[in-house]
């Protein structure tokens, strides 16, 4: 049972890019530091607003209702910050939220009960949870009990803590159990593929969801805008009702209140329904995939095959055959394979959250509309880039080395040419919508720019080299992404046509030169197995 | 002709071939045969240029082959023993991207893909990924891959690993084929019955060094043996079958 909760655990983190278990804790160091670094920023944001309605209560000129509702606006925040960022945890766990074909294959033939593994299975979810949501929410909880019971006592010290642990852990919880019950229904009756496009648009939607939420949130607040917010629809929204669970834990008279009752009704009722769903479908899941243990897997499905953009990618690669071919294996990689798709979702999200910041608190809200189909193309790019840094089934590469018998050039040509029909159609469809015919065209040649200029930092095969961590540099180049981002959007578009057309020209045959460069010989080591084997002969035979 | 001549691999202190010379001329299957570890993987990943010799080299018609190494791979096939394919493809879209790396023009690489798909009994699992494939039908698909573009010289490592005995049969024919319009094959197998049907000349390795470069008749005759599997254990001294096994009984029961 115990090694059986240790497998578990560890197929969270499980991949082809965490090949160590020193390179597995620094993956989970830096997955919670990122989710905990917008949650320390939300604190800073929301608290001066707060005790700015205790003093103007104090002074006598507000009335003493104003610091619940600006204790409940913070425990509105911190609740949505708990979903959005264990949410996005469990999008990174997505493939191991439920059992799959190759569980039932492995644990079917073993003389272990289905009890056994099913425990297991939900013990292992329940530490993923718990380790989640105490990381994320505990340093929170402690400050706003501090900071929130000043003046007031220990016993609202206590109640605020306690209050505001159990509404977060239980917003957290039901995000949790809702996303675990939708993998497993889509094991249940979905493919392999639409569980993988599902995760990856859920990873991309966390994360846009929580930079925007960290970004806009406050400000909002900040504005004097609350009057415009409906009541009828906020108290629909899941994160408000375990405010009511809050005002019901720290015994707060207005948990009497029809608004707050209601309010907590729901969280209570909403906690139950998602956790019993999520045992339910995991159970059923499981029993499925014993079911079906030895079955072919289904058809890649319509998405998957992405035709249209395979199309496109063919065009731009011209005559090239080899070009056409390389533009094909990474259009279908990125079409069928979470891991890649993941690196491109949340790269979209940060280039989304930052148009959609730029259009909530940016002085010209038409420059920023026009800005956001570049911001999110430029980041697309990004995305793709980094994805290509991601190896698929790398055993799989000497296909390549084999096969590949042109020069290198083709495979440069075939690289751009899947970047440019990736991101190419939707930016200059989004930039003709917001800016017309013109901008469009300028948003398409600055597209064929970034993705040649992107060629030029790569020089392998996509997906075909052993993951090298940190291999983006983004803890030292951060400002370099951020200021390439701002350029793309802001100053790009003010420059002439033939200009960018010119740069694009220099460009490609920067890429073409060095294209001669280029690799389509995965690691050597890679077949080096013998080595292996001789080792086996030296040991049994004695040489 | 493809030519080894005094090939060496080395893995640090650990010599895997040791000056290995032979030739595979047109029209004949030339097998490698050898128990675990003799040096023939090592052989083939050089034959067909995943490897570089620590000495020795490897020519194609007098010209070392990684001296125009594009156009030595133009004229080469070659089946790997473990079949590593893109398993999120379809089996003509493995096709198709092997195909296109190869230039095999596009009027004519969809209608050779179906060919060989129906051929290889394969078609109707067509729109299924290569992840449902069962092994013997992955050994299909990279034995299609490795000869769609007509290759002269084709190398087959374990090729019949997972097939069903009637396509195992049809293979072996087709092995034959190739040979007999004039290709060079070179065949590795630990399969001493089917390197006994298909090969021409066979090679035995053992510790990296040839222990005997006959075809199976001549061989037979110089050692005076009934078989190949007899040439085969008299020239590798494998050590008493029966005692090996009944070691291994006791150690399943201790």
């Amino acid at each position: 049972m115990r090694l059986l909760f240790r497998t578990f655990v560890a197929q969270f983190a499980a991949g082809e890019t965490v090949t160590s278990d020193l390179q597995m804790r620094r993956a989970a160091a830096g997955l919670v530091a990122t989710v905990i670094t917008p949650g320390l920023l939300l604190l800073l944001e929301v608290f001066p607003d707060y005790q700015s309605a205790v003093v103007r209560v104090h002074a006598h000129r507000a009335p003493p209702g104003l610091i619940d509702d600006r204790l409940e606006w913070v425990v509105l925040m911190l609740c949505a910050y708990s979903m959005a960022t264990v949410g996005l945890v469990a999008t990174f766990a997505w493939d191991a939220l439920a059992f799959d074909r190759r569980d039932a294959s492995v644990l079917g033939p073993l003389p272990i009960a289905g009890r056994t593994i099913i425990t297991a299975k939900l013990a292992a979810l329940a530490a993923l949870l718990l380790g989640t949501a105490a990381a994320v929410n505990g340093l929170n909880a402690f400050v706003f009990a501090f900071e929130t019971s000043d003046l007031l006592g220990a016993r609202a010290l206590v109640a605020h803590g306690v209050g505001i642990l159990v509404a977060t852990m239980g917003a957290a919880t039901m995000v949790f159990a809702s996303i675990v019950t939708l993998r497993c229904v889509l094991a249940l009756w979905g493919n392999a593929r639409s569980a993988a496009i599902a995760g990856s648009l859920l990873q991309g939607g966390f994360v846009l969801a929580l930079l925007y939420f960290v970004a806009v949130t406050p400000f909002v607040a900040s504005q004097g805008v609350r009057f415009a917010i409906s009541q009828a629809a906020t108290d629909r929204l899941p994160w408000t009702w375990f405010v009511g669970l809050f005002e019901a834990v720290r015994q707060s008279p207005r948990r009497e209140w029809p608004e707050f009752a209601t309010l907590f009704h729901r969280a209570a009722l909403s906690l139950a329904i998602s956790i019993g769903a999520a045992l339910g479908a995991s159970i059923l899941a499981f029993r499925r995939q014993m079911a079906a243990a030895l079955t072919p897997s289904a058809r890649p499905g319509r998405l998957g095959h992405a035709r249209a953009i395979r199309a496109l990618a063919r065009l731009v690669a011209g005559r090239d055959r080899s070009a056409a071919a390389i533009a094909d294996f990474v259009l279908l990689t990125i079409a069928r394979n979470r891991s890649q798709q993941g690196y491109v979702a949340m790269n979209v999200a940060v280039g989304a959250a930052w148009a959609m910041i730029g259009v909530a608190r940016g002085r010209d809200a038409a420059a920023a509309i026009r800005a956001a189909p570049l911001l999110v193309a430029f980041w697309a790019i990004v995305g793709l880039r980094a994805a290509f840094f991601v190896p698929s089934e790398l055993p799989a590469a000497w296909v390549f080395r084999v096969h590949a018998r042109d020069g290198m050039r083709p495979l440069v040509a075939g690289v751009r040419a899947s970047i440019v029909a990736f991101v190419l159609p939707p930016t200059a469809i989004a930039a003709w919508i917001v800016g017309g015919g013109t901008f469009a065209v300028s948003a398409a040649a600055i597209v064929v720019v970034l993705a040649t200029a992107s060629v030029l930092t790569i020089d392998f095969v996509p997906f075909t080299r052993p993951y090298v961590p940190g291999h983006a540099r983004l803890k030292t180049r951060w400002p370099l992404y951020a200021i390439a981002s701002a350029a793309t959007a802001y100053a790009l578009p003010h420059l002439p046509l033939w200009a960018l057309v010119g740069g694009a020209g220099v460009l490609y045959a920067l890429g073409d030169y060095r294209g001669r460069r280029w690799t389509v010989e995965p690691s050597a080591d890679l077949f080096d197995d013998s080595t292996i084997t001789v080792l086996d002969l030296v040991g049994a035979r004695g040489v | 002709m493809l030519a080894a001549e005094r090939l060496t691999r080395r893995y640090g202190a650990i010599v895997a071939l040791h000056d290995l010379t032979f030739e595979a001329r047109p029209g004949e299957v030339l097998g490698l045969l050898g128990p675990n570890g003799s040096g023939k993987s090592t052989t083939v990943k050089i034959l067909t240029a995943l490897l570089r010799p620590t000495d020795g080299a490897v020519t194609l018609d007098g010209v070392d082959i990684f001296a125009d190494l594009p156009r030595y791979k133009s004229q080469l096939g070659y089946v790997p023993e473990e079949p590593h394919l893109y398993s999120y493809l379809t089996g003509p879209e493995y096709l198709r991207l092997v195909g296109r790396l190869r230039r095999v023009p596009e009027a004519a690489l969809d209608d050779k893909i179906d060919r060989f798909m129906q051929l290889l009994d394969v078609y109707d699992d067509r729109y299924q990924t290569l992840s449902s494939y069962s092994k013997g039908m992955r050994q299909k698909i990279l034995i299609a891959a490795a000869v769609l573009h007509n290759p002269r010289i084709v190398v087959l490592d374990e090729p019949f690993s997972g097939l069903d005995v009637s396509a195992a049969r049809v293979l072996k024919a087709f092995v034959r084929a190739l040979a007999d319009e004039g290709r060079i094959v070179v065949f590795s197998s630990h399969v001493l019955e089917v390197v006994e049907q298909v090969c021409s000349r066979v090679i035995i390795l053992k510790d990296g060094r040839t222990v005997g470069h006959d075809s199976v008749e001549r061989l037979r005759a110089t050692l005076e043996l009934p078989s190949l599997d007899a040439v085969f254990a008299s020239l590798v001294h494998e050590e008493d079958v029966d005692r090996r096994s009944r070691a291994l009984l006791d150690a399943m029961k201790a």
